[in-house]
């Protein structure tokens, strides 16, 4: 991975290896009670090692449950139809259940939305951090609860001897997502997929949880996928972004194209509705309208109800997407115009 | 610690005081002994030396005072039939009550908690509907006619079983399947319930996450968790037992205290009746007391100490 550490300068990232996780033309549906609906649709994402990849879009556009399924985390009533994972040059859709979970916790971790809930009531945070370390690395309970205090240092938890025995409800919110950063980090995955990590979080803490989020992948060499519907994390924290809607990968850019130039109609709403610090308006703009749920996904552009620009090439047939650079694309028939 | 258990354990004496006082007066309310011994014809002069010796000629409020104080002494009284101390009666029968309601307890909640547990893990399966089918039967057929099923087949048709008595180990398989199916058929449901919430918490995807095989995530995650509600519903089973044991031993001629208890209630032998619903009261009062203090060690967010953080 030649270009592991040259994080944020972004312009000239030309990814010629091949990365390190890659999703290819990924897409999952629901089994309900009234028929199956898609909810992924043919996703392509990538990400290097050293590099933080920002997923973002709304609630129910597709990206929790797109990784979701490329770790076989799917609950139940969900299923991949199609589609690969590599991950170090293996599918991990054909690999078994128990190979997967070899990988899973040590390979390739993830962090998820609300640590309160994701954690084990009964068991304390030292247990919960300890198990990984005995499932992957095979320590001793003296070795890893010795590395798993360590870990909560890591993690910036101060007292780590003691509040290693405590229970997950001693913990608050921002001290709890350290705890399963570490849990996470345990055994210094290649891959870390952060799943809305600070939604749940103050404000103060967030920026905290995201910097302590940079800073163990450069210490550690990951790639970093952060899920976030929050253009605010992307810019803060991602080196590249996709921008997913209703289940599809609509605009890929490097984060600061895509803040200087969005192409994509949506991304462009989307960056109009952010609030500006060097400029005083009345009212935020907002995009009209609502996303499509899952019943009711079109094969044309699922922008098109919302957008200003559509004309009859946008409906029937899915927009191609159009290749702008080496790291750019958008799938968008009538793509912003820079001025 | 101390300050909470003192304070279960007042309650708990209160709640004992209303069950003395409830049986007391129902009991004399019911009916008299002296018409269950004697027949009709018998000169008044007799009973009235009966009456007296049984002590049941004083008002009904002296009589609630000196039985109150008799048992403060720990004195339970006499049976008005054979004349020996009511603790004697009921003490003897009592081992074979605990061999009967133990075996059956502990294997109920050893198989209960099993087949929930596999009901829940294979969840709209043919294995979940079958066992739900099952225990649902198994706890909405009354049990005495659950005995007699198994009666007629293992006893009258394939001749394996006993029907009735305590003299071998064999004479303990009915009587304890037929209990024993019936609890286990309601554990099995709330540990299925519990099992089911358990699963769909976002820290099961946690530990799958973290690469935990699934038996793991089974038994050091998910059960854990879903024996904080089970075993409430296990504590209160046990009054259940207690009560299904009375018929159960009837039905076959066990000679434990529940048997012992119907043939006193039918004759009107107070101080059996009292003394027997009186450790009733207390084993499904200690027992809840149990629960309590164990729920503080299965859920860390419980604090029984009071001292909460």
């Amino acid at each position: 991975m030649s270009n592991a550490t040259t994080s944020q300068s972004s312009e000239a990232q030309v990814a010629t290896d091949t990365p390190l996780f890659e999703i290819r033309d990924l897409s999952v549906v629901f089994d309900t009670p009234d028929g199956t609906v898609q909810v992924v649709d043919s996703v392509d994402l990538k990400v290097s090692a050293g590099r933080t990849l920002g997923l973002v879009g709304e609630s129910g556009s597709g990206k929790s449950v797109t990784c979701l399924a490329a770790l076989g985390l799917l609950a139940a009533r969900g299923r991949v139809t199609s589609g690969q994972v590599m991950f170090n040059g293996r599918d991990l859709l054909k690999i078994s259940e128990e190979e997967m979970a070899k990988l899973r916790g040590c390979e390739v971790a993830m962090v998820f939305q609300d640590p309160m809930v994701s954690l084990n009531p009964v068991k304390t945070i030292g247990w919960q951090i300890s198990e990984s370390l005995c499932l992957h690395q095979g320590l001793s309970q003296g070795g890893a609860k010795k590395r798993a205090i360590e870990l909560l240092d890591m993690v910036g938890i101060p007292n780590s001897k003691n509040r290693y025995g405590e229970y997950p409800h001693q913990f608050s919110g921002g001290m709890s997502q350290r705890a399963m950063i570490a849990m996470a980090i345990a055994c210094q995955p290649k891959l870390l997929i952060a799943d809305e990590p600070t939604t749940a979080l103050d404000v103060t803490i967030q920026a905290q949880i995201l910097e302590l989020l940079s800073d163990l992948k450069k210490e550690l060499d990951m790639a970093l996928i952060l899920i976030t519907h929050d253009l605010g994390v992307i810019a803060e924290a991602a080196d590249d972004v996709a921008v997913m809607y209703a289940g599809r990968v609509v605009e890929e850019a490097p984060v600061l194209e895509l803040f200087d130039a969005p192409l994509h109609q949506y991304t462009l709403g989307l960056l109009s509705s952010l609030p500006r610090i060097d400029r005083t308006v009345e009212r935020l703009s907002a995009i009209e309208g609502a996303a499509p749920p899952p019943q009711e996904f079109v094969t044309g552009c699922r922008f098109e109800a919302r957008c200003g620009h559509c004309d009859d090439t946008c409906s029937g047939t899915r927009p191609p997407f159009t290749k702008i650079s080496a790291t750019r694309r958008v799938a968008c028939m009538h793509p912003v115009k820079s001025t | 610690m101390t300050r909470y258990i003192l304070i279960k354990i007042l309650r708990s004496l209160f709640t004992l005081w209303i069950v003395v006082t409830a049986v007391f007066f129902v009991l004399r309310a019911s009916g008299d002994p002296l018409y269950s011994v004697f027949s009709l014809g018998t000169p008044e002069a007799t009973l009235d030396v009966f009456r007296v010796k049984w002590g049941i000629d004083k008002s009904m409020f002296e009589q609630y005072i000196i039985y109150f104080g008799d048992i403060l002494r720990g004195d339970f009284g006499t049976s008005f039939f054979d004349g020996r101390q009511a603790w004697d009666i009921v003490m003897e029968r009592i081992p074979k009550t605990l061999l009967l309601g133990g075996t059956t307890f502990s294997l109920s909640v050893i198989i209960g908690v099993a087949l929930g547990a596999v009901a829940a893990l294979n969840h709209g399966t043919f294995w979940d509907r079958g066992i739900m089918t099952a225990s649902v039967a198994s706890f909405s057929m009354p049990s005495y006619f659950l005995a007699l099923l198994l009666i007629l087949f293992f006893s009258l048709y394939l001749r394996w079983l006993p029907t009735a008595g305590a003299s071998t180990w064999w004479h303990l398989i009915l009587p304890s399947v037929t209990l024993g199916l019936t609890l286990s058929g309601s554990i099995a449901r709330f540990t299925r319930s519990a099992m089911l919430e358990v699963l769909r918490q976002p820290y099961m995807r946690t530990a799958r996450a973290k690469g935990a095989p699934r038996r793991r995530q089974v038994i050091w995650h998910a059960l854990p968790n879903a024996a904080i509600p089970t075993v409430t519903v296990i504590g209160f089973q046990l009054g259940w037992l207690i009560g299904g044991s009375v018929v159960i031993e009837t039905v076959f001629s066990w000679p434990g205290a529940g048997r012992l208890f119907i043939t006193a209630v039918g004759v009107r032998d107070f101080a059996v009746v009292q003394l027997f619903i009186l450790m009733v009261a207390s084993t499904v009062i200690t027992a809840n007391l149990l629960v309590d203090i164990l729920y503080g060690y299965l859920d860390p967010r419980i604090s029984v100490t009071g001292d909460s953080k």
